[in-house]
């Protein structure tokens, strides 16, 4: 048998593994418990929280492994950050007109480093060396995907909320581009500085840029504005030898040609409720991998374990095998445990 | 073009200012506050809804068509306009999310609906005592979390519990038909541009 490692290697890169691979985000107390030996990860304990983690799936991402304390705190600026068990809310930043949004981020575009002024030493980047002590936890035969900066339009919009970002849209374009520009640019350059001997292959992008009803942008700016910035991060992770798994949720289909034009090369998380369907991506796009698609809306919460292992089978047989199997955003707490046991046992379990 | 056909359009392309100017341009000229948000207003309103449904516009241009659409409703405030019905709207207890909810209450209000918004992790009991404060006709519930959806169901019962005959409407990325019809809501509106077919078709409007 493969190891986790390799046999999630081998999907994202096209190969055939022993069985599909579980990959998943894992915020569930219930399921977490059960791979600590029947004792609760406590509030914090991020490395019991690993290491239940790497018995249970063989691949995840940057999340939290442990639940959190319930608290709020206030940003410098007086803003709430709420904490809460599995999740984070933190309060808009509020800027007084598009006038004042313009000025104040001209501002801090004009006082970050140029990003275009020399290479970057990522290996002594804050970011860089929290990872790589997270991969020390999880050890050499999980498979964690490296979390570089990205283009980031999330980041531009979940500031301060999409209402006020669509009146910025709207009032002060040049703005918005402005900082997606330094994002993809200094992305670039961190992806560049990254070791030669770096252990990641594969990098993980979130940028939630959609709803249940498709994109939030025009798909046309969204051609001309974003794709080309994602498809520069996409070629200086492929430059480097790693692959780009991309992440939002909602209904992508109206972009997944701009997203595969990028150089995607794993899609993540497939929501399904919202009208994405392996079976439709897999026939159009070939070649792109999927992580996710068992549906976390409605059937892993309140389905039975039969339709869950039905499930599996169909997303494996719908991709013929290039997808990382998991949930469609992450395994929450309302998921029950019998179910996320049926996701993972049906795929232990599948041989090709 | 009339001036109430010009106003229609400095909303549905999101012009506040142009939307404004003429607004006062129409009630300095004698016109309706009435006939300015119903062949003004809700007309542009309507139309951005349409596109929205067509993937011509998305959300950005439907919260600055609502931009427009307030700075034009700020003018009338003090006006005599008849509503079709009063909504009280709100995202459930624990879900903090609201771009989903401003934008069905955005779509309501170009529609002629009196909307009362109560914000976020709105609970059952706040939801049934702003219906009867209010008199409302219809409570719309958005939720975007599956753990949070469970509480539209407790809202349903405490309506009907309160002997209201306020109708409900659902709606959220995890919200369903086959939902709404489980906990017995009145209508679900799977987009912001459809609550107000559903709202009016619920209200026989």
């Amino acid at each position: 048998m493969q190891g986790s490692y390799e046999r999630t290697r081998r999907v994202i890169w096209g190969e055939r593994p022993d069985r599909p691979p579980l990959f998943d985000l894992l915020m569930n107390d219930a399921v977490l418990q059960h791979f600590n030996h029947g004792k609760p990860v406590a509030i914090g304990d991020d490395r019991t929280g690993a290491a239940a983690i790497i018995r249970a799936i063989d691949g995840s991402r940057a999340a939290p492994f442990s639940p959190a304390e319930e608290r709020v705190d206030y940003r410098e600026d007086g803003r709430e950050v709420r904490s809460l068990r599995w999740t984070t809310w933190e309060e808009k930043r509020a800027y007084g007109s598009s006038e004042e949004y313009r000025r104040i981020k001209r501002q801090h575009l004009a006082d970050r480093t140029d990003p275009g002024a020399g290479p970057h030493d990522t290996a002594s980047d804050e970011r860089c060396l929290r990872q790589l002590e997270v991969l020390t936890w999880l050890g050499e035969d999980f498979y964690y995907l490296l979390s570089p900066p990205h283009q980031n339009l999330m980041g531009i919009w979940s500031e301060v909320g999409l209402e006020p970002f669509s009146y910025y849209l709207y009032d002060c374009e040049d703005v918005i581009v402005e900082q997606l520009e330094w994002n993809a640019a200094y992305a670039c350059r961190w992806i560049e500085g990254l070791p030669e001997d770096t252990p990641f292959d594969c990098a993980f992008l979130g940028d939630d840029i959609a709803f249940k009803g498709g994109p939030m942008v025009q798909v046309k700016w969204l051609g001309k504005h974003y794709f080309p910035r994602l498809e520069r991060v996409c070629a200086a992770l492929h430059a480097k030898g790693i692959k780009a798994m991309y992440h939002s949720d909602g209904n992508l289909n109206s972009i997944m040609d701009g997203l595969v034009g990028a150089g995607i090369d794993v899609l993540n998380p497939i929501e399904i409720c919202a009208g994405m369907d392996l079976a439709d991506l897999h026939r159009r796009y070939p070649k792109l991998v999927y992580a996710g698609g068992i549906d976390v809306s409605h059937l892993l919460p309140f389905g039975t374990p039969q339709q869950v292992r039905d499930a599996v089978v169909k997303a494996i047989e719908d991709t013929e095998g290039q997808i990382l199997v998991g949930s469609s955003t992450e395994v929450f707490d309302i998921v029950p445990l019998a179910n996320f046991l049926a996701m993972r046992e049906t795929a232990m379990a599948y041989r090709f | 073009m009339t001036i109430l056909d010009q106003l229609k359009d400095a909303v549905i392309s999101g012009n506040r200012d142009q939307a404004r100017t003429l607004t006062q341009q129409a009630l300095s000229e004698g016109l309706d506050a009435k006939m300015i948000v119903v062949d003004g207003i809700s007309a542009a309103m309507e139309v951005v809804g349409e596109k929205f449904r067509t993937n011509e516009f998305f959300v950005p241009e439907l919260l600055i068509a609502q931009r427009a659409m307030k700075a034009s409703l700020k003018l009338l405030s003090g006006e005599a306009v008849d509503y079709i019905g009063t909504v009280v709207i709100g995202t459930v207890k624990g879900d903090l999310h609201d771009i989903g909810k401003n934008l069905v209450a955005a779509m309501l209000e170009g529609a002629g609906f009196k909307v009362v918004d109560l914000g976020v992790d709105v609970s059952s009991e706040q939801f049934v005592q702003a219906a009867k404060d209010h008199s409302a006709h219809l409570v719309a519930m958005s939720a975007l979390l599956t753990t949070t959806m469970g509480s539209m169901r407790d809202t349903v019962s405490a309506l009907s519990a309160a002997g209201l005959s306020t109708k409900v409407i659902i709606g959220g990325a995890p919200v369903t038909q086959s939902y709404a019809e489980e906990i017995k809501a009145d209508g679900y509106a799977p987009d912001a541009a459809s609550a107000v077919s559903v709202g009016k078709s619920l209200l026989h409007a």
